[in-house]
């Protein structure tokens, strides 16, 4: 079975947001979901965790920019600037 | 617009002309009529309201009465024509714009291939000649983007062939991979009979899926591999070629199945007014 049959997919994509799931309710914090990675880890192929986990930091950082929780660098020089 | 203005001004010049023709006219032939009285216009000029009343027989001499139902009847026959030439430049733009989003395809994109299906049958753009494509470019080893693009594409394939009665051209729609080193017919075969049994797979040679996009202006480019694998980067992006062989129209991820099924029908009832 490979990326090829739609089974293999499903599954891959199903253990992928099972992991997803485990890290929304304990905060991103990895440790507590590592079953979750493993399994996730074993139904996709390498570069598709890896892609995965590129889109999950991606659409993370969109989330917080959007609620205006990111520290961006022109924040941090307006954040330095001296006060009277 | 500009002719309704002119037929105005015509209009109101010649309406106007001919009051102050009539309205000498009459002045001239009362002889009763103080010199003080005012250049008439169209409003005053009743014969009832002259300071002089002119006996009969004069009144009968002036034929063409300027009464408050005459103007009002005028104005009427002058506005109802003005709006049904108004009703005409209107269609004329709307026939305009159809027409204009028939031929917005004429833009640079497009052109021949040469590649072959998944059934190993050698293929060039020649042969879909008198049908709707819609061209999705993708590859087999794909995580998730393309998989979603294609059960759209299946989605607008079932949406299209429903309507398949009204249509005088069949649809399409064709998937071209854009990693033809791993995606053999075979593997193209087996990967998008799980979409659409109507779908028609191609691939070739780096040189000939290179070329074809290389006239579709299609980005791709094999990303870093861990071990064997990798993950090609492409445009995202459904091109729409109509019977002709012309590009029309494109849809990126934004538009969900019912609006490009909708789009493209818009499309198909353009060409066939165009090419009666």
């Amino acid at each position: 079975m490979s990326v090829v049959d739609k089974d293999y997919r499903e599954k891959c994509w199903l253990h992928r947001d099972d992991y997803w799931e485990c890290l929304d309710t304990n905060k991103e914090e990895k440790e507590k979901c590592l079953k979750f990675r493993q399994l996730f880890e074993t139904s996709c192929p390498p570069t598709w965790v890896t892609h995965f986990d590129q889109k999950r930091e991606y659409d993370i950082f969109k989330r917080q920019l959007a609620l205006g929780q990111v520290e961006t660098d022109k924040l941090k020089s307006i954040k330095q600037q001296p006060t009277p | 617009m500009s002719m309704i203005t002119n037929l105005l001004s015509f209009r109101s010049s010649t309406y106007l002309a001919r009051n102050i023709i009539r309205s000498t006219s009459l002045l001239t032939q009362n002889r009763f009529l103080s010199s003080t009285l005012p250049p008439s216009n169209k409003a005053d000029n009743k014969n009832s309201t002259l300071p002089n009343e002119l006996p009969s027989s004069e009144k009968r001499k002036a034929k063409f009465n300027i009464s408050w139902k005459t103007v009002s009847v005028t104005l009427l026959g002058a506005a109802s024509l003005m709006g049904f030439i108004y009703y005409l430049d209107q269609r004329k733009v709307k026939n305009r714009k159809k027409l204009q989003r028939a031929a917005v395809g004429k833009m640079a994109i497009g052109g021949p291939f040469s590649l072959i299906t998944h059934e190993k049958k050698p293929i060039t753009d020649k042969d879909f000649r008198g049908q709707w494509l819609l061209i999705y470019f993708g590859f087999t080893h794909c995580p998730d983007i393309c998989p979603e693009e294609l059960e759209k594409l299946a989605e607008i394939t079932e949406i299209l062939r429903k309507q398949k009665s009204k249509h005088k051209h069949s649809f399409q729609p064709i998937f071209v991979s854009v990693d033809p080193e791993r995606d053999t017919p075979e593997l193209v075969s087996q990967y998008i009979k799980d979409y659409s049994p109507h779908f028609i797979g191609l691939t070739g040679t780096r040189d000939q899926v290179a070329e074809m996009c290389k006239h579709y202006r299609v980005y791709f480019s094999q990303g870093p591999k861990i071990g064997d694998d990798y993950i090609v980067d492409h445009a995202i992006i459904m091109y729409l070629i109509n019977p002709n062989g012309d590009f029309v129209d494109y849809y990126g991820r934004n538009k969900n199945a019912k609006e490009v099924s909708s789009a493209i029908e818009q499309h198909m009832h353009a060409f066939k007014e165009t090419n009666k």
